[in-house]
């Protein structure tokens, strides 16, 4: 439905350098399919999604929607914003101040080239209106709407014309956090609903990991790692992946053996030895770091001895217990580290108390350490 | 890992160069075709009148090169005195008018004076008593034979009082510099209401008086609109000519926009174009280097801005026992600058021969004078020039500067800025000087024959105001958010479409704003019109200074109040509109 294929471009700085903006992004998105673009500010998500909708240019690249190109820099093809038969959502919703509900939703329609009788576009707007349940507000003025039904607004205008393609730009950015546990579901409802191809860009992993078919994670104008949310969670491929999606803990070792033909090797960490999924592409003796999720850490008292299970077990002792209600935020001190662990507030274990970290070997996720200076903070790649 | 699979591995690599060259053809026309016309508008004026200046018969189009205009104006003692003359005036009206505009905006912005939001609704009220009518007014209230302030003061101070005349540089810069006000006040008043108060009160914590925080913290941050607003009125009064055409003459003050009228205007013989040109460039000379300043002066302030922001409630500053006196003071001013000339003008209108201020002739006041205006058709061919040129310019002007105004903010193109600056080139060149240059263009230019009609006053017209109107333009325009033309092109719309149904109903503030305020200032213009008006184009302003200048007092006068009617209720129009637009 979607392709973008080897997508480029710089901006200038105001000191003459370059700042890449898009550094040869690329993928493709099934008919209604549900796409996420997912990164922190500056990684180029927005770019990617503009350069979609016609309103920044590439430098080079393809972009094909439902096989035609409306973008390719080979064949010097540049179709304009107004022609390629998007429905798109703003951060600021750009709802028209000097128009009514009823008018937003018509534009759409009063601008397009086929012309349409009035009674033609009073049902289509109708139907809009209604998907988004802000029927009966047609002739409210749109600067009387509040936030979320703005939001709702936009949706509508959005799809009024029923494109072929659905962009939205952090569309849940502006409202309160209740209202955006709500605009989420419903969002998604519309989308499976109407069956309609969406790409979404946000830099909230929750609202990512919530509504997708599929997550792209960007960092540095490129995509560092797709796939479906449960993958993107369970299996980062960087330790920029792994931090910014949820939370982790990097311990800092190094890969002792050869990965058994399971996948499962050793590594040595300062309190002993973890056994670990080990990509094949890392060699032995490589130092790595192993990602290990917070929720997936049992705690056990110092004298419980576990069963011999092949789980990995480290000893320490508990720095800080936090209570956060649902849960308990443990610190535990391990050799040359610390670590954080989610439990149930049930299996709090108080502070200072000398404990045994136990973990499942497959969520020992062994990661290369060359990118983690990139992950701690996301910065621009400057080229001179 | 996604990124150069696929489709894009077998892209070959395109120089970003050459494909900014091809597929955005469509982009460009648009700032290119403005640029071309904003050089037409802006630049050749300029050029023009340089090159006449070395052209032997002073013609732009004609051959040859000399420098002998300059030598034979810059040898003759005559040219220093004017240029010294003209000096004096443009600083001492540019002095007297910030002094009394920053004075009324602290009074008004920074104090609890008492009526300050009346004050404040009434300061544009001045803008309808142009130059042209506050001089004939001020030479009403002032003149030593017939003025109605000897008049009344004689009993008091006996014939002495006649030694107190305006026929002076002293007097011209004092009528000039009122109207100077407005303006000034224009600029200054936001810059005093937006500033900071922190700032102050960190000065006060830190233990400074209120007269040591007013001058090493409050002063130091109006020093960039101050010298802006200063070297702009400098441009203009270095060759404004209502008040040196009513005041000046008369009293035999020369200063070079009375000289190149003179010349422009011989008693008989064809004009001396040469010198008249090399007396315009070297005055440009002048003008470029206070343009610098005034570039220089507004990024400084541009810089303090963002220190600044806005929105906030400054602390005002308690008058206490002073407050009446202040009041009175601004009181005092509206009085100078809009109901004595008023009142003036009025009575000279209605009086049936003109014989100055007598008591014993309120009798005898009469309306016929208003109703004789009506019957000649020299007036009423001028009232209709003056409304047709008005209209012409204020809509050209504004359609103009949107389309310029949006392509500076909006374009992707690099070389924007380039229009940006183009617009601005009119600030630099007085109006004079500007309706010089259009003799000299359309005189030659017969292929164009708009020499001697009203159509050039309105294109000299556009192009003096083109400044103004692209920098309030683009006040409207940055204030739109981008998202809400982009949903417009998204939605399918095309860029007139977008222009249509978004911009210019978003923009409808600013238009209706901007188009007021272009009517007021074409109908009341003098400077432009008074050189380009030959027998079939003239206009109000320049009627009424002809009969001025005939000794038709009670004529000109009728002619003046009627203007100052129609411009009052345009300015309280627009002071209504900008308030009511602030409020909501």
């Amino acid at each position: 439905m979607l392709t973008v294929a080897g997508l480029y471009k710089d901006f200038a700085l105001h000191d003459g350098r370059a700042v890449k903006a898009l550094d040869g992004v690329g993928f493709t998105i099934e008919r209604g399919k549900f796409y996420t673009l997912l990164g922190p500010s500056g990684c180029g998500k927005t770019t990617t999604l503009r350069s979609i909708a016609g309103l920044e240019h590439p430098d080079r690249g393809l972009i094909e929607i439902d096989g035609a190109p409306v973008f390719d820099s080979e064949r010097h093809i540049l179709v304009p914003s107004n022609r390629r038969r998007i429905g798109m959502v703003f951060q600021s919703y750009a709802i028209w101040p000097h128009m009514d509900v009823y008018e937003n939703v018509a534009f759409p329609l009063r601008v397009a080239s086929e012309r349409r009788g009035e009674a033609e576009i009073a049902k289509r707007v109708r139907r809009a209106l209604a998907t988004v349940h802000l029927d009966g507000f047609e002739r409210r003025p749109a600067t009387r709407l509040s936030g979320g039904q703005q939001q709702r607004l936009a949706l509508a205008r959005a799809l009024v014309v029923e494109p072929q393609l659905l962009l939205l730009d952090e569309p849940l950015s502006n409202l309160d956090a209740k209202l955006r546990e709500s605009m989420r579901l419903e969002l998604r409802r519309i989308q499976t609903e109407l069956g309609i191809t969406t790409v979404y860009v946000t830099h909230d992993q929750t609202e990512a990991l919530a509504m997708s078919d599929r997550v792209a994670v960007m960092q540095n104008g490129r995509i560092v790692q797709q796939g479906d949310p449960q993958s993107i969670y369970r299996r980062p491929e960087t330790c920029f992946v792994a931090e910014f999606i949820g939370s982790t803990n990097l311990i800092a070792g190094r890969v002792a053996g050869a990965a058994d033909r399971y996948g499962e090797g050793q590594v040595t960490i300062p309190g002993g030895v973890l056994r670990c999924a080990v990509p094949r592409d890392i060699a032995p003796g490589a130092s790595v770091l192993v990602s290990i999720r917070p929720e997936d850490i049992v705690l056990r008292l110092g004298g419980e001895a576990g069963a011999p299970d092949g789980r990995n077990r480290i000893a320490g002792r508990v720095t800080e217990c936090i209570f956060l209600g649902s849960s308990v935020d443990h610190v535990v001190a391990i050799p040359e580290a610390e670590i954080r662990v989610w439990s149930h507030p049930v299996a709090a274990i108080a502070k200072g108390t000398e404990v045994v970290v136990e973990v499942d070997p497959a969520r020992c996720i062994v990661l290369p350490r060359d990118d983690h200076a990139g992950a701690a903070a996301p910065s621009q790649e400057v080229t001179p | 890992m996604a990124g150069r699979g696929g489709v894009a591995a077998m892209l070959p690599p395109v120089t970003p160069r050459a494909w900014s060259g091809a597929g955005r053809g469509r982009n460009q026309l648009l700032p290119v075709v403005l640029a071309a016309l904003l050089f037409v508008l802006t630049v050749v004026p300029v050029i023009t009148i340089v090159v006449a200046s070395f052209r032997p018969d002073g013609l732009p189009l004609s051959h040859g090169w000399t420098v002998a205009h300059y030598l034979k104006v810059w040898s003759a003692g005559h040219s220093y005195w004017l240029l010294i003359n003209t000096l004096v005036f443009a600083a001492g009206s540019t002095v007297f008018g910030i002094a009394l505009a920053g004075a009324l905006a602290w009074l008004i912005e920074r104090t609890d004076l008492p009526g300050a939001d009346l004050f404040r609704a009434g300061i544009l009220m001045p803008m309808a008593t142009p130059p042209l009518l506050l001089a004939i007014g001020w030479v009403l209230l002032m003149s030593p034979q017939i003025g109605f302030i000897p008049a009344l003061l004689k009993p008091l101070f006996g014939e002495g009082i006649k030694a107190f005349s305006i026929y002076n540089l002293a007097g011209m810069s004092f009528v000039q510099g009122l109207a100077y006000v407005p303006t000034s006040f224009l600029i200054l008043a936001p810059a005093m209401r937006n500033m900071d108060p922190s700032f102050e009160e960190a000065a006060q914590m830190s233990g400074a008086g209120p007269g040591a925080t007013l001058r090493r913290v409050s002063l130091p941050f109006l020093v960039p609109p101050l010298l802006s607003v200063a070297t702009l009125l400098m441009i203009v009064g270095m060759l404004t000519f209502d008040v040196p055409a009513v005041i000046g003459q008369r009293g035999n003050v020369m200063v070079m926009s009375s000289e190149i009228f003179n010349l422009m205007n011989p008693a008989n013989g064809l004009p001396a174009y040469g010198q008249i040109a090399a007396l315009n460039s070297s005055l440009f000379v002048l003008l470029a280097i206070g343009l610098f300043v005034y570039y220089r002066a507004t990024q400084e302030s541009e810089r303090f801005a963002t220190i600044s922001g806005k929105g906030y409630r400054a602390t005002r500053f308690r008058l206490g026992r002073w407050r009446g006196v202040a009041a009175g003071f601004v009181a005092f001013y509206f009085a100078l600058a809009v109901v004595l000339p008023f009142l003036a003008l009025l009575w000279t209108a209605c009086v049936p021969y003109f014989a100055g201020f007598q008591w014993q002739l309120i009798d005898k006041l009469t309306l016929k004078a208003f109703g004789a205006l009506l019957a000649e058709p020299r007036i009423l061919d001028g009232a209709l020039n003056s409304a047709a040129i008005a209209l012409t310019a204020a809509v050209l002007t504004t359609l103009l500067a949107l389309f310029v105004a949006w392509t500076i903010v909006r374009s992707r193109v690099r070389w924007v800025r380039l229009l940006d600056v183009m617009a601005m080139i009119p600030i630099s060149v007085p109006f004079l000087m500007m309706g010089v240059a259009l003799v000299f263009i359309f005189f030659g230019l017969r292929a164009i024959p708009i020499y001697g009609t009203i159509w050039i006053i309105a294109l000299g017209h556009l192009i003096v105001f083109l400044p103004l109107a692209a920098r309030m333009m683009q006040a409207g325009v940055l204030q739109i958010h981008r998202e809400l033309e982009e949903a417009a092109a998204v939605a399918g719309a095309s860029l007139l479409q977008n222009m249509r149904r978004v911009v210019v109903p978003l923009l409808k503030p600013t238009i209706v704003a901007l188009l007021i305020w272009l009517v007021v200032h074409s109908l009341r213009e003098f400077s432009v019109a008074i050189m380009l008006v030959s027998r079939d184009n003239e206009v109000l302003s320049t009627i009424l200074y002809s009969l001025w200048d005939q000794g038709q007092a009670g004529r000109a006068a009728a002619i003046a109040v009627l203007l100052m009617l129609i411009l009052g209720a345009l300015v309280a129009t627009l002071s209504w509109l900008t308030r009511r637009g602030r409020a909501g």
